[in-house]
């Protein structure tokens, strides 16, 4: 049966009958949500590195004056990051609104990209995102793979997996995409592992997160 | 004596505390989501009723302003000595005066200065150093830049002079961004004062530091220094909002909550230079005197155009881009019962114009007018006046009609902003090496979308007088809305995101957000805060939750008897729910006041078949239901080993249960069932028999609220004959129970359901639609469904530069791989 095709399944009416299965999706969902619990990562190891004050310093450098204006909306980017239990991976699915992104690859790269109608330029944007975008796990980068984007209900989306996320140690996430050129811009990443959100907004003066997943305290 | 006073001090913080928590919850987990909000909101009074209205008593202050101003276009500097008149309607006697200076928000010392929280919107702890993390440099360019810009310059007021109408001085206080007044005798209830204040200040660059208003420079134009482009906006000293439930409105200006005012009359005279276009507040008094006949010819030609008419064509104003100023001209510009005054100024100026009728009003002809430089081009030409058009079409409709004589829409450096009759939009066109300038797609839809939210701005907040440094919801959401109406009237298939139920998903599950009823300046993500998720409120609470009739009706209402007043949003609320007739305080209270979303689950779905009491049936379907059911496990196993079971063994001995099974009736059961029938009332019999009769299909649907936000129930029922159903069940289902509730549903015998889903139309932002299905459906993610064959491949290029390439040749081809290898020889 095609995904055209509306499925004609039995109606299980006993309470707790097991409900059918269909691949079709007639629903897509807007932003994949609740996929489940992130699953243990297999080694782990201590963590010892120091704060560095030296990074607090340039960042305190920064930390400057970031007045900004809004009558119309404020620069918004949304990310969700969930563990999807039949791939085994954990999906990281940001949504940028498309004008926001052309702006972007106009003032970077060519003032004559277009975002909508050139592949390039979404291409070089999703390249872009993956620059500013990082994630690291005591210390130790995690390998993100690029999995592709599309353009779709105004946003241009950007997927990236990587494998399971182990629940113990320090993560730090840097999401500062966008904030070269838009002063205003703020990312909001939704991290939806092990049965719990924790949302983390970065701008200009906060463009990295230090955080763990099993709840405790980062200190 | 002084533990008297703590004594009463505590219990007044006794009171207090018992006052917020008066009804209390103490036994279950019941949470009245449909408590009513009369605690909440304020006590109706004399000036607010109890219907959201303006009471009998209302009344609000006027301030009228006389400004005479300079432009210094050198110095990129204003002076200019305003004469303000304010007249007291408040019952109060006033004792001092409270002005707000928006300007000093750039000084180095401001509040929104100085108290930026380093790494604010972060999490707890510090950062730790990580390989990955790139270096910052690129990052704090535009952040150096403006760093530069405040060092180098003087921002902020010079007030020169503040005096009375006698020229005496007055004593003053400046506390940031406001300054006080205090007047020599207490200004009575319906009193007015006249008091004079001499001021200037350095216009900030606007792509440097980040405002609503500043200048652009144009470094690469003809003319010897370049242009710039002025947009004056926040410029002289403004009355701080006296109203009758805050009082003096003085809470300091920290660069996000904007503002609100009093409405008043406005003479305001320009001084530019005198090769410059001026767009502005009001309407100009001295045509004759700034303007060519020409131009006078065509903007009275303009008035009965159906296309914008150039006052300045485009041609006009490149020329204009070269030209030196002579001297300089003065435009005079008066404007009546406007909360604020705006203008722009350069000599790069193209203005096109077109009347737009509006019959019966009291501007029946209102003249859109859009002012642009040659970097606008084509773009603004084609787009930005029909825009201002279009917004008033949509917004009259939902509103009121348009109450002032001119709608412009300007473009500079600031990339949007609103004020009475003038607004500022920053999108442009590109320009191409054979001299051409092009556009993409998404800059258009950029130009429309904001040429719409601005120009919408003109009726909320400017004319509905909410007070955005309160509350921003109150204008951009409602505008946020109304801007999405505006452009799905524009063209159906952009897609205006943002403002619908389905963009907020992310925003309303995520664990750091607020309420949309916090204070402006307190929101961590204002975009889907303060625009966003009020907007999707009200795109459900108009489509599915009251009808498109009721709501306008309301929504027309609110605007209409808020119209130059200053609602508050109990108001908004108040009105809403008086003029539809709906208990409305589950959904201001569930999307208003709370940080819940919208997840409702379809856990389950149960059918029921009417029993008929009757054995002859009954039992036969007892029977059948136990035939039905598989066999047990380990008699398939014991048939599969070939074990043969004793009664198959000795067929020959039987008795009589091997004829009759269980289910066998006998006239026992009958005589039962007659019993029955005669142990019934008439009327209990007749719904009896009638209901056996019809034999219809029974189902359950048991729902869970996961999310917390109580909504109405929209399902999509679809039936073995292949009809579809929508069925909406009042949110008032979970009025007793705000966790889980059961529906009934009945259908004819042959009428059998196959699928339910909820929300099939995504109108009420469900977060996980993975528990909407009812049978379950796996959806796959969209990392899942991705398919690279579709992603970053939507459309082809700018078409409309790249329909001027020409076709390469074979020969030219080679050649040009020829001087390709050339190059990397070298």
């Amino acid at each position: 049966m095609g995904c055209g095709a509306k499925a004609r399944l039995p109606f299980y009416l006993a309470p707790n009958s097991r409900p059918a299965k269909t691949k079709c999706n007639p629903h897509p969902n807007p932003l994949s949500l609740f996929s489940g619990r992130g699953a243990r990562s297999e080694t782990m190891s201590s963590f010892s590195k120091p704060i560095s004050f030296r990074w607090l310093i340039v960042c305190l450098g920064l930390a400057c004056l970031s007045f900004t204006a809004h009558a119309h909306p404020p620069k918004e980017s949304e990310t969700e990051i969930t563990y999807n239990e039949r791939t085994g991976l954990v999906e990281i699915v940001r949504r940028y609104r498309v004008y926001d992104s052309e702006e972007v690859i106009q003032r970077l790269f060519d003032p004559n990209l277009s975002i909508r109608e050139d592949s390039e330029a979404q291409s070089l944007f999703g390249e872009y995102v993956e620059s500013r975008f990082s994630l690291s796990w005591n210390g130790a980068p995690v390998e993100l793979e690029f999995i592709g984007g599309e353009i779709d209900d105004g946003y241009i989306w950007i997927y990236q997996t990587t494998g399971p996320l182990s629940e113990d140690g320090l993560y730090v996430m840097r999401d500062s995409s966008l904030m070269d050129v838009h002063s205003d811009q703020t990312n909001i990443v939704n991290v939806r592992l092990y049965d719990q959100v924790q949302t983390f907004i970065f701008n200009r003066s906060a463009p990295f997160v230090t955080f763990r997943l099993d709840g405790e305290d980062v200190y | 004596m002084s533990r008297l006073t703590g004594a009463l001090l505590a219990s007044f913080v006794l009171l207090g505390s018992a006052h917020a928590q008066s009804v209390q919850q103490t036994k279950g987990d019941f949470e009245d989501k449909f408590r009513q909000l009369d605690e909440i909101l304020p006590t109706p009074n004399v000036y607010r009723n109890a219907s959201g209205a303006p009471g009998h008593q209302y009344w609000q202050q006027e301030a009228d302003y006389d400004i005479d101003v300079t432009l210094d276009e050198e110095a990129r500097r204003l002076t200019g000595v305003e004469t303000i008149t304010y007249t007291n309607n408040s019952p109060d006697s006033l004792r001092y005066l409270w002005l707000q200076l928006d300007q000093n928000v750039f000084r180095s010392d401001s509040i929104a200065n100085v108290a930026q929280d380093f790494g604010g919107a972060g999490r707890r702890g510090p950062a730790v150093s990580a390989g990955d993390l790139e270096t910052p440099t690129r990052l704090s360019l535009g952040e150096l830049r403006r760093q530069h810009s405040l060092e180098d310059n003087e921002y902020g007021y010079q007030i020169n002079s503040v005096t009375d109408a006698r020229g005496n001085a007055l004593p003053t206080t400046i506390v940031g961004t406001l300054m006080r007044i205090d007047l020599p005798t207490p200004l009575r209830s319906g009193q007015s004062t006249t008091f004079k204040v001499d001021f200037a200040y350095n216009m900030v660059e606007e792509d440097a530091v980040s405002a609503r208003s500043g200048y652009e420079h144009f470094p690469d134009d003809e003319r010897e220094g370049g242009n710039d482009i002025f947009l004056v906006a926040q410029w002289f000293p403004r009355m701080v909002a006296y109203s009758d439930y805050e009082g003096w409105h003085n809470k300091e200006f920290l660069g996000r909550g904007e503002f609100t005012l009093e409405f008043g009359d406005y003479d305001v005279e320009i001084t530019v230079p005198n090769d410059h276009i001026v767009s502005s507040t009001g309407v100009l008094q001295n045509p004759t005197r700034v303007l060519t006949a020409t131009q006078r010819a065509r903007l009275q030609d303009a008035r009965d155009a159906d296309r914008p008419v150039f006052i300045v064509t485009p041609e006009e104003a490149l020329a204009n881009e070269s030209s030196n100023p002579t001297g300089t001209k003065t435009w005079h510009f008066e404007a009546e019962n406007v909360r604020d005054f705006a203008w722009a100024s350069s000599r790069k100026f193209a203005w096109d114009a077109q009347g737009h009728d509006q019959p019966g009003a009291e501007h029946e002809t209102v003249m859109a007018m859009s002012f642009y430089p040659k970097e606008g081009g084509e773009l603004w030409q084609k787009f930005s006046t029909a825009s201002v058009i279009h917004t008033m079409d949509v917004y009259s409709r939902m509103s009121f009609p348009y109450p002032y004589p001119t709608a412009q829409s300007v473009n500079g450096p600031v990339g949007g902003m609103e004020y009475p009759m003038i607004t500022f939009n920053g999108p442009r066109t590109e320009l191409q090496d054979d001299g051409t300038r092009t556009w993409t797609q998404a800059e258009k839809e950029f130009l429309i979308g904001v040429v719409i939210h601005e120009i919408g701005h003109i009726y909320f907040p400017m004319v509905v007088n909410s007070d955005e440094r309160q509350w921003t919801w109150m204008d951009e959401g409602l505008n946020s809305f109304l801007d999405s109406l505006a452009g799905y009237e524009w063209d159906p298939d952009v897609p205006w995101s943002r403002s619908l139920p389905r963009d907020l998903i992310s925003y309303m599950t995520s664990s750091n957000q607020v309420p949309i009823m916090t204070q402006s300046d307190s929101i961590p993500n204002l975009g889907s805060n303060s625009y966003g998720k009020p907007s999707a409120a009200l795109h459900m609470l108009r489509d599915t939750i009251l009808g498109r009739d009721l709501f306008d009706f309301a929504f027309r209402e609110y605007a209409n008897q808020w119209r130059f007043k200053r609602p508050t949003p109990s108001d908004f609320f108040r009105s809403m729910e008086e003029a539809s007739g709906v208990d409305l305080d589950w959904f201001w209270r569930g999307w208003f006041y709370s940080t819940d979303h919208v997840d409702i689950s379809l856990d389950t779905v149960y059918k029921l078949r009417l029993d008929t009491q009757d054995p002859d049936i009954d039992f036969d379907r007892r029977r059948q239901e136990q035939a039905d059911k598989p066999d047990r496990i380990g008699v398939l196993l014991n048939e599969e080993q070939g074990i043969e079971p004793w009664v198959d063994r000795f067929p020959d001995v039987t008795d009589f249960y091997d004829e009759n099974d269980i289910y066998t009736v006998t006239n026992k059961e009958r005589n039962g069932y007659q019993s029955f029938l005669d142990g019934l009332e008439d009327w209990e019999r007749t719904a009896f028999l009638r209901a056996v009769e019809e034999d219809k299909n029974y189902y359950v649907l048991e729902f869970s609220n996961i999310g917390g936000l109580v909504m109405p129930i929209i399902l999509g029922l679809e039936f073995t004959d292949g009809s579809t159903e929508r069925l909406y069940i009042p949110a008032e289902i979970w009025r007793r129970d705000p966790h889980n509730v059961r529906k009934l549903l009945v259908y004819d015998k042959e009428k059998e359901l196959v699928q339910v889903i909820v929300d099939p139309l995504w109108e009420t932002a469900d977060a996980d639609i993975n528990n909407n299905a009812f049978p379950r459906q796996i959806l796959p993610s969209r990392v899942e469904a991705y398919a690279p064959s579709s992603g970053f491949s939507f459309r082809r290029r700018d078409i409309m530069h790249d329909i001027t390439t020409e076709l390469k040749t074979d020969d030219e081809e080679e050649a040009e791989a020829e001087e390709t290898a050339e190059e990397t020889s070298e």
